[in-house]
């Protein structure tokens, strides 16, 4: 009997693991927001800012947003993740446009 | 004059092979729900026909899921809600996870499990099934997010110029 109870729990274990898996991002309205880049994906010039508000913005870099460091503009290679940031959004429907990226000191 | 897009374009990959799965693996869940109530001999039938559905099912689902992948990376900056892309790409990986378990429980658990433990082979089998159709209902929900993003959105879909110069 114990092992069944065992059985039953890793399955519901695992069907609750799968239902809850996967990323959930926010979307805020247009304007300057501070916060810190928990995930770089170069491939596909996109960040994940963590807001000094606690939530999760999804950054894709268009071909107009500018990304700059000390007044300077730098390469998106330049981007690691804990880096602090200013981020200025543009929100066009629910998708936010990033118009520019400033890397700050930590 | 404007080219008329490929058809093999790397974005249609998904389109192409999503309905796959989604036959396969509602197939599986309502041949395997309906075997309970057959005779012996049906529900073997049933069962092996659904076990196939559901292996080569999973297969393909995880195919799409690489395929849908590789399709987000190019239209997720085109679209006006990419919320709906990202629920789309969780309830993807649900799916290809949950049929897998119940894939694995199926082949591994229920096909090896010796005779003599009919409780446990008994709670398998309806924990395949109550699996199945959970993920079904992942189905149909997924299946309908990925609708409004083609339908409401426009993912991946070549839009004709005024004129249609491209198709003369």
């Amino acid at each position: 009997m114990k092992i069944l109870v065992k059985f039953t729990a890793l399955i519901a274990l695992f069907t609750l693991t799968a239902i809850s898996c996967g990323e959930s991002t926010d979307v805020v309205d247009s304007g300057t927001y501070m916060g810190t880049i928990t995930e770089v994906n170069a491939e596909e010039t996109e960040i994940y800012v963590n807001l000094e508000s606690g939530q999760l913005v999804e950054l894709y870099f268009t071909d107009t947003t500018t990304l700059s460091q000390n007044g300077e503009e730098v390469p998106f290679s330049t981007i690691e993740v804990d880096d602090r940031v200013e981020v200025t959004l543009e929100k066009v429907g629910q998708r936010l446009d990033p118009v520019s990226v400033v890397l700050l000191d930590n | 004059m404007s080219e008329l897009p490929s058809l093999w374009r790397t974005e249609l990959w998904h389109p192409m092979l999503v309905h796959f799965p989604i036959v396969l693996l509602l197939g599986a869940a309502v041949l395997r729900s309906l075997s309970p109530f057959l005779s012996e001999d049906n529900a073997r039938f049933f069962n092996r026909a659904s076990r196939l559905s559901l292996v080569i099912g999973v297969i393909t689902a995880w195919i799409t899921v690489y395929t849908g992948s590789l399709a987000d990376s190019i239209v997720v900056r085109e679209l006006c809600d990419p919320t709906v892309l990202e629920s789309h790409e969780n309830g993807g990986y649900t799916i290809a996870v949950l049929f897998s378990i119940a894939a694995v429980l199926d082949l591994g658990v229920i096909k090896f499990l010796p005779e003599q433990k009919q409780l446990l082979k008994r709670i398998t089998e309806w924990a395949v099934i109550g699996l199945l159709l959970v993920g079904s209902g992942y189905v149909a929900y997924t299946a309908h997010l990925g609708a409004s993003l083609v339908y409401q959105q426009g993912a991946a879909v070549y839009e004709p110029t005024a004129g249609c110069s491209e198709f003369e």
